[in-house]
């Protein structure tokens, strides 16, 4: 019987997640338990037998880590941290010389079986003390960060950096042994100046940069209310460096003013996402919410690879949940960025599909691969596409789940169009999309965001451009749009 | 191929909505070889949304639908649309009928709150039900959901156990004060 077949943590009554340490110990006790000279009631040569064996693969750590992993690709182990549900838009396709259209929508999350293990952090707050921010909107950031370092624990790392025209290092990064001082130092941050975002940025990557270690989760959270100028280029130069060394930056831009393009992409370059926040009021429980959501890193580096045969090609893949975004492959993989205990990540592909001849093809092989740290090794899931395809035209419903997920995606393309039509000076266009956008809305419940469209097609149609409020509603309306359709 | 009916768009079979207007396309599939140019539909697409817009421009007279509740003998005249929703006032799901059976004792006579659609095509009148709990009855005979049916001139609808008398006709009946 090939060891596979056999638990060896059952053997020895352990768990997978079982030290070396933990896993000797066991070891030995059961050996004075079955050894056939022990004397011991329960001595039998086949028991013995059985223990060395699973010893022999799980006290060396390089052979325990090859057969986790073969557990692992194999997908029943029980203490694989990630599993999927993959839905297909149709069970049979049409021999047919023309296009079809596939939809495969993979829904990637914790197996759930899994002692998750909080990882410590290596957090740096980048606040903007430019004039504007004077009031209200530093006040509840000030307060939010107050928050934020309260929950947070020795074992993280901290750093405060305030910036307008230049930036001042408030608190810098160290264990958080002192909260007193840090708090201190963040109720001394006052509003003056102007905004540089290209030096918060700069002194906040150092911070982190001095405890970049690879067992902590290293982030940057930027706070900015204003529009930075000149300095985009740098700015996202920057960021590109820091996705490079594994440094996530996170942007949460209050009110109107801030450059959502500009710094969603920033973000972006580094795997991290942007949040609209239009009341200071919000400040904090978008605050909370984002840091819980760091300490709660399953996998890191989530990546899936698509291998198609001649029958098949990929024409375009979103990801729905937690937001929706185009994902653009990168040497034939997308990358994911990482995945949270308790949240899923959710994957549509868009496959063109073009077979004459009936029968049943294998169509495209799909593969994930990830990072998970609890565990320190990779994991890895495979997925074979096969369809029959038959002469005459399929009638076949399509799961509620994918439809669902497609009408509510559907939308955010449409979205993408309105800007894409405004940047190209397609005013009418634009305009007609806002409407239909707006429809679809409400076709699915979301009055408040319809009324929004409809407003801001009215601005359209007068003005010929939308206010900035507007954009950032829609935009970040829609992109969040997913996660509301997963409850129903 | 398949073409969108309501804007015109070619998909590639097994689309399932359609990238410019969002439409869900298997629904349409029983007119998919008869689509509709573009743009002709575009400006009464907008209007869909205003339910007080038509009637201000037009001299001639407009199309319009009389339901009549059987039960009640209460005579509604609404404008013919390129979409009329039948169904039930639920402001908290962003569902507004043009046709609100909610005073009609909608609910205990199973009428779902998105029921049915009249729909207006190249000056042809069409009814279909859109996923409603309890059905929908045309001159007896229950209707496939999400299927457009041509509409007679005259004709008996039931909406779950609440009958209709709709007739299809031309329109000197629009009061003022709904043409807004």
């Amino acid at each position: 019987m090939p060891e596979e077949e056999k638990d060896l943590y059952a053997i020895l009554g352990v768990s997978p997640l079982a030290t070396q340490e933990e896993i000797r110990h066991a070891y030995r006790k059961l050996v004075r338990r079955f050894h056939p000279d022990s004397g011991s009631e329960e001595a039998s040569a086949e028991r013995f037998q059985e223990v060395q064996e699973a010893y022999r693969v799980l006290g060396d750590l390089a052979r325990r880590q090859a057969y986790d992993r073969r557990r692992a690709e194999r997908g029943k182990d029980l203490m694989v941290a990630l599993a999927w549900d993959i839905l297909v838009s149709r069970q049979q396709l049409q021999a047919t010389p023309e296009e079809q259209m596939l939809y495969l929508l993979v829904d990637l999350k914790p197996s759930g079986k899994t002692a998750f293990k909080r990882i410590p952090l290596n957090l740096c707050l980048v606040i903007d003390q430019s004039t504007s921010m004077d009031g209200d909107r530093l006040d509840h950031v000030k307060a939010a960060a107050h928050q934020i370092v309260d929950e947070l624990t020795k074992e993280d790392v901290v750093g405060v950096v305030a910036f307008n025209d230049r930036a001042a290092v408030m608190y810098p990064a160290q264990p958080l042994t002192d909260p007193l001082r840090i708090h201190a130092r963040i109720s001394s941050i006052w509003a003056s100046g102007g905004t540089e975002i290209l030096q918060g940025l700069r002194a906040g990557l150092e911070e982190i940069r001095r405890h970049h270690r690879k067992e902590r989760i290293s982030h940057l959270i930027l706070l900015t209310d204003g529009r930075t100028y000149g300095d985009e280029e740098q700015c996202l130069a920057e960021a590109r460096r820091a996705g490079l060394e594994g440094i996530e930056i996170s942007v949460l831009g209050i009110g109107e003013d801030w450059n959502d393009v500009f710094l969603d992409r920033l973000a972006r370059q580094t795997g991290g996402t942007s949040t609209y926040i239009a009341y200071p009021q919000q400040v904090r429980g978008v605050m909370r919410d984002l840091v819980q959501r760091l300490t709660m890193l399953l996998a890191r580096d989530v990546m899936l690879t698509v291998r198609t045969t001649e029958r098949a090609r990929v024409e375009n893949c979103f990801r729905s949940a937690p937001f929706m975004e185009y994902l653009i492959p990168q040497e034939g993989a997308y990358h994911l960025g990482n995945l949270m205990a308790g949240k899923a990540i959710q994957v549509l592909f868009e496959i063109v599909v073009q077979e004459g001849r009936p029968g049943f093809h294998p169509l495209l092989q799909l593969e994930m691969s990830a990072y998970v740290p609890t565990f320190n090794r990779s994991e890895r899931l495979l997925f074979d596409l096969e369809r029959g395809f038959i002469p005459e035209a399929v009638e076949e419903s399509v799961p509620p789940a994918l439809v669902n997920i497609l009408s509510r995606l559907t939308i955010f393309r449409m979205q993408e169009q309105v800007w894409k039509a405004l940047d190209t000076g397609h005013i009418e266009e634009a305009r007609r999309q806002l409407e239909a956008i707006a429809t679809r809305l409400l076709d699915i419940g979301e009055t408040e965001l319809a009324h929004v469209a409809l407003l801001e097609a009215g601005r359209i149609a007068q003005g010929g451009q939308m206010s900035s409020k507007g954009q950032k509603m829609i935009r970040y309306g829609t992109r969040g749009l997913g996660l509301k359709g997963r409850g129903l | 191929m398949i073409e969108c009916l309501s804007c015109g768009k070619k998909h590639r079979l097994g689309t399932l909505f359609c990238t410019e207007c969002g439409v869900y396309l298997p629904t349409m599939k029983a007119l998919r070889t008869e689509p509709f140019p573009t743009d002709e539909l575009s400006a009464p697409r907008a209007a869909a949304w205003e339910t007080e817009v038509p009637g201000n421009e037009g001299e001639k007279a407009l199309p319009v639908i009389r339901v009549r509740i059987v039960d009640t003998g209460r005579e509604i005249v609404l404008p013919a649309l390129p979409e009329l929703l039948l169904g039930r006032l639920d402001p908290a799901h962003g569902i507004f009928p043009q046709l609100d059976l909610g005073a009609e004792r909608g609910l205990e006579m199973g009428v779902s709150r998105r029921h049915a659609k009249i729909i207006r095509r190249e000056g042809r009148t069409y009814i279909e039900d859109v996923g409603s709990a309890n059905g929908t009855f045309l001159n007896g005979h229950r209707l496939t959901p999400y299927l457009p049916y041509p509409l007679p001139q005259e004709s008996e609808v039931q909406l779950g156990r609440l009958r209709l008398h709709i007739t299809v006709g031309v329109g000197e009946g629009i009061e003022k004060d709904q043409t807004g």
